[in-house]
């Protein structure tokens, strides 16, 4: 039986871009591309109209903007929708938005270097794609957040230190995956915490930033040499693989630039598997939602020196791809539902 | 003519994007409902000057919904939202008490000519 192949709709209002995305879609013989669209109103005629499985979108356009595009598609037509996004500092906070939105993913643009990273851009956006397309649409509902959400109160002085440590990673449907379990984690966790999302460089600022006003702990994007602390959160900056090290009595943060590991820079089976040659059996690791099995191998050499491991639930998974692969390795010690990861994390430490 | 309004669609999506078009422009949203049974309670209790209704919903649809407020109150003003392509349907709500009506998406400015126009009549 021949496959379906994924209909796709390329809405840009750039007439350029339009032929590039169709152009690198169309050479990978799943996808059929059916149409393009110029705007926004053009955008929810044609998907009204062609029926796509998925649809990229550009995120900023004239007449309606792709997160109005998206807030109604998600409403009225539902649709699993990929963001094409350029990287400014607005342009990322809007991408985050986007997520909230109801986005399935987001794919950084190519921009001025446009043949230097058009291989690159075409290889993730078409993964990206075809896991769009096996999305359940339910589970990225409109996600309503306040425009400036009223940061909870951050603990005044520094917690004790177990001596512990949570490391977490995630991928497709992490940002929102995070929010949840970040915000849920209380003000004096006596342990850091060290996160790996897969995402393009700019991005994970802007998303350490979004989570620092939510959550009761610090949040910050890790530079190298940081000094880990107890109840603060450390996210690896995309395009850099994070591990941590032992230096005398403390333990740094080191960022480095080995090509990615299954795709993908940061890549959290590096940053578990020195998790777990500093922290032994007090560290405690957790899978998230995401496409792909990055985080297995890590969970193994958590487990190996005697951590913990927790991995989500498939129920709550947007997308189960990174939990699966690391229940497959038998080294998980919990399932857990989303709403429920910070409460397995505290039990723990 | 009080420039309160009851927001009625099951997508929160649309209901913030109502509640943003209509206070930045001097209405008060006074209430939202997710459904028609819920937007006919609605409305006994906040008796707004305009509602604002989504035709498609789940349980108690947005044309039955017209059809019982107008029961209630045969003055009611509601204007009805619309997806593309659900143009007999708003047909039929208007048949059944509704007075205007806008394609969703929105724009603020269709909007907002409806919605005064929905006051002033």
């Amino acid at each position: 039986m021949v496959k379906e192949r994924i209909r796709v709709l390329v809405v840009d209002d750039s007439a350029l871009m339009r032929r590039v995305v169709w152009g690198l879609l169309e050479q990978d013989p799943e996808l059929l591309v059916v149409g393009s669209a110029v705007d926004g109103i053009d955008a929810v005629a044609k998907v009204h109209q062609l029926k796509p499985d998925v649809v990229t979108l550009d995120v900023e356009m004239p007449r309606m903007d792709g997160l109005q595009v998206l807030g109604y598609l998600m409403s009225e037509a539902p649709v699993a929708c990929v963001m094409l996004s350029a990287y400014t500092p607005r342009g990322a906070e809007t991408t985050l938005k986007a997520l909230d939105y109801g986005a399935a993913d987001f794919v950084q643009k190519p921009s001025g270097t446009i043949s230097l990273n058009l291989e690159r851009v075409q290889e993730e956006l078409i993964a990206k794609v075809k896991t769009a397309a096996g999305i359940d649409l339910k589970r990225l509902s409109f996600h309503s957040r306040p425009e400036e959400p009223k940061a909870p109160e951050k603990a005044a002085e520094e917690p004790r230190d177990n001596g512990g440590i949570v490391a977490i990673c995630s991928s497709t449907g992490g940002p929102r995956a995070l929010a949840e379990v970040l915000a849920g984690l209380p003000g004096n966790l006596a342990c850091p915490v060290a996160v790996v999302q897969h995402m393009s460089p700019g991005f994970t600022r802007s998303l350490a930033e979004r989570l620092d006003k939510e959550c009761r702990l610090r949040v910050q994007e890790a530079a190298q040499g940081d000094r880990l602390m107890p109840g603060r959160i450390w996210l690896a900056p995309g395009d850099f693989h994070m591990t941590l090290e032992r230096r005398g009595g403390d333990v740094v943060v080191a960022l480095d630039r080995r090509p990615p590991q299954l795709g993908v820079r940061p890549c959290a089976d590096l940053l578990f598997q020195s998790v777990a040659e500093a922290f032994g059996a007090k560290a405690v690791a957790v899978v998230l939602t995401g496409m792909g099995r990055d985080g297995a191998k890590g969970v193994k050499a958590i487990k190996a020196r005697g951590g913990r491991v927790i991995s989500q639930d498939e129920a709550t998974s947007v997308v189960y791809g990174m939990p699966r692969a690391a229940f497959a390795t038998g080294c998980v010690d919990k399932v857990a539902p989303l709403g429920a990861v910070a409460a397995s994390i505290v039990e723990w430490m | 003519m009080k420039k309160t309004i009851l927001v009625v669609d099951d997508a929160a999506f649309m209901r913030a994007t109502l509640k943003d078009i209509l206070g930045r422009n001097g209405y008060e949203v006074v209430g939202e409902a997710r459904n028609g049974a819920e937007a006919l309670t609605r409305y006994a209790e906040l008796k707004p000057g305009l509602v604002t209704m989504d035709i498609v919903m789940p349980e108690v649809s947005g044309i039955e919904a017209v059809r019982r407020i107008v029961e209630l109150d045969p003055q009611a003003r509601i204007i009805m939202c619309s997806a593309m392509g659900q143009q007999s349907l708003v047909v039929e709500a208007i048949q059944a008490g509704a007075r205007d009506f806008v394609i969703k998406p929105f724009q603020a400015a269709r909007v907002l000519d409806a919605v005064a126009r929905g006051l002033e009549a």
